[in-house]
């Protein structure tokens, strides 16, 4: 049985216990006939089809839900078996369980199929309990069906979506394999010619036509970063490993590690506060620290030091917290903002800034798919703070 | 000692730009060793199959070839006693760490992407060509020890 039937089964299942243990325990109360009015009562109300049969199998009486779904009224189905009211390859496997709950004297839940008036087959969700007498003895016993007929289409549905959303996925993985390979084999070709042009036969051209051919294979070369940010862009979503316990303090460790180089070149001084555990997937996380840090250092005042705090902050959701990065570089215009984030676009020009332009977007893309937000705050000349929240990683 | 001009790197790759840029490596790091290009795995193996004597010093490998692809070529190369001693540089685009490791379980020597820098492709040549002339002096003197 599935997510969806199972939880509709288990409330079902107390109504159904519940009605009995109610009208048993108002038993002593009432006179027979006050009982008995109570307990049509509810079978009248209870908007799911019930019915109870005797220890031989028989049907004792039902509920209008029932006459309903069956098509036959109560007084059509007395003194009748499963095998009267449904065909034989599904009334056997009811004619089993009954007895099981016969010999069991207890209660018992099963899918199985029924057919309704109509002749249409419905996936149903059986609960049953055994009627015993004063003594324990079981006299009989009384069923509640569930239909979970469009529960279940809807969880088809959805596993055609998960089903279609693979395959999409897989698509845009071949996609960027495609791009990875075809487009990158006719672009080093672009730019080694070029290249070995300007190598071999330097001395038969003039200075402009140099530069032409710098340009030529400068573009070339771009091109095939972008190419590259694009695969990485891409891989956030088809490439991700399964989600994990992840310490932020290792994950700042590794960045940094990576970073190495330009921290060292740029004298920058990082601080971090100790970091929680968080979900997520490890690899991913480095490349989100790996880049906020990165740009930190990068877009830093010229003749100024490089400072980056990193700073963490429950905000009182219950599986929430908070992460922020901040610097005390050049700053980002407000109206620049919102575009910070989008794929390829890029603030300032290539010579003063190189770069692709894809860091921010891929950077976003991984906290959205951990489940978290991130905006920044940012002050021109003062410096800017990435603020992001994660999952935390629970036990 | 054999002269250098005996040295054979066997190129299997289909694309004629790469075969070209090959051999200018060689001549921009002054290499006296001979590129043979093969374009595709039928190829190479009719290569060994007609010269079976002769075995290159080494195979550099490309993985998107028509027909047999590299992976293929270098399960077999790397389980034929003929030819499983063979240096095999696997020399792709691609820097997929599937194809990465996979090439490694099937027991590449080496596995190196193809730069889109030019002097980075030639430096790529000059690293092969130690590579080669390390081994061949080693074969020497294993050669003269025996004698």
């Amino acid at each position: 049985m599935s997510g969806l039937s199972h939880i509709i089964c288990y409330s079902v299942n107390f109504l159904l216990i519940g009605l009995l243990v109610w009208l048993l325990v108002r038993k002593k109360k009432f006179k027979n006939k006050e009982n008995e009015e109570l307990f049509r009562i509810l079978l009248k109300n209870v908007p799911l089809p019930i019915f109870y049969k005797s220890s031989d199998g028989k049907y004792l009486g039902c509920n209008e839900e029932f006459e309903k779904f069956i098509g036959r009224t109560e007084s059509e189905i007395v003194g009748k078996t499963v095998y009267n009211l449904s065909p034989e390859e599904i009334a056997d496997k009811y004619f089993e369980k009954d007895k099981q709950l016969f010999e069991s004297g207890e209660s018992q839940i099963y899918e199985w199929k029924a057919v309704d008036k109509e002749g249409s087959e419905h996936s149903v969700v059986f609960h049953k309990a055994a009627l015993k007498d004063l003594l324990g003895n079981v006299t009989g016993l009384i069923g509640v069906i569930v239909d979970v007929t469009v529960v279940k289409e809807y969880e088809k549905k959805l596993e055609l979506k998960q089903m279609e959303l693979e395959r999409s996925n897989n698509d845009l993985e071949q996609f960027a394999h495609t791009v990875s390979h075809d487009l990158q084999e006719p672009l080093r070709m672009v730019s080694s010619f070029t290249d070995l042009l300007l190598k071999k036969h330097s001395d038969k051209l003039n200075e402009e036509a140099k530069s032409y051919i710098n340009f030529a294979i400068d573009g070339a070369k771009r091109m095939q970063s972008q190419i590259q940010g694009l695969l990485t862009y891409s891989r956030v979503s088809t490439r991700s490993n399964p989600f994990d316990r992840i310490s932020l303090n290792e994950v700042l460790k590794e960045a940094l590690m990576n970073l190495s180089v330009t921290v060292k070149e740029s004298g920058a001084r990082i601080e971090s506060e100790d970091l929680p555990v968080v979900f997520g997937d490890r690899y991913q996380l480095v490349s989100v620290f790996q880049n906020l840090i990165g740009n930190a250092i990068k877009f830093g005042k010229a003749g100024v030091i490089p400072e980056i705090n990193i700073f963490t902050r429950d905000t009182g959701a219950s599986d929430d917290i908070e992460i922020s990065v901040s610097d005390n570089g050049i700053g980002i215009l407000e109206k620049d903002i919102d575009k910070i984030f989008l794929i390829f676009h890029r603030l300032h020009s290539q010579d003063k800034y190189p770069g692709t332009g894809i860091g921010l977007a891929v950077v976003k893309k991984i906290i959205e798919k951990h489940g978290g937000e991130i905006h920044v705050d940012s002050v021109m000349n003062k410096g800017s703070k990435f603020v992001f929240s994660l999952k935390k990683g629970q036990i | 000692m054999r002269d250098e001009s005996e040295n054979n790197i066997l190129l299997v790759e289909d694309n004629e730009g790469d075969v070209l840029l090959a051999k200018e490596a060689l001549k921009f790091i002054g290499s006296g060793s001979n590129i043979i290009p093969v374009n595709n795995g039928e190829s190479l193996f009719e290569y060994f199959n007609a010269r079976k004597n002769d075995t290159p010093d080494v195979i550099i490998l490309d993985l998107n070839l028509p027909g047999m692809n590299g992976t293929e070529i270098l399960k077999i190369l790397k389980t034929d006693p003929e030819t499983e001693n063979i240096p095999v540089i696997v020399f792709s685009t691609s820097n997929n760490q599937n194809d990465i490791d996979r090439c490694y379980e099937l027991k590449a020597d080496e596995y190196i992407t193809k730069p889109i820098d030019l002097n980075e492709f030639f430096e790529v040549f000059r690293h092969i060509d130690k590579l080669i002339k390390h081994k061949v002096s080693d074969k020497v003197r294993i050669d003269n020890g025996k004698r």
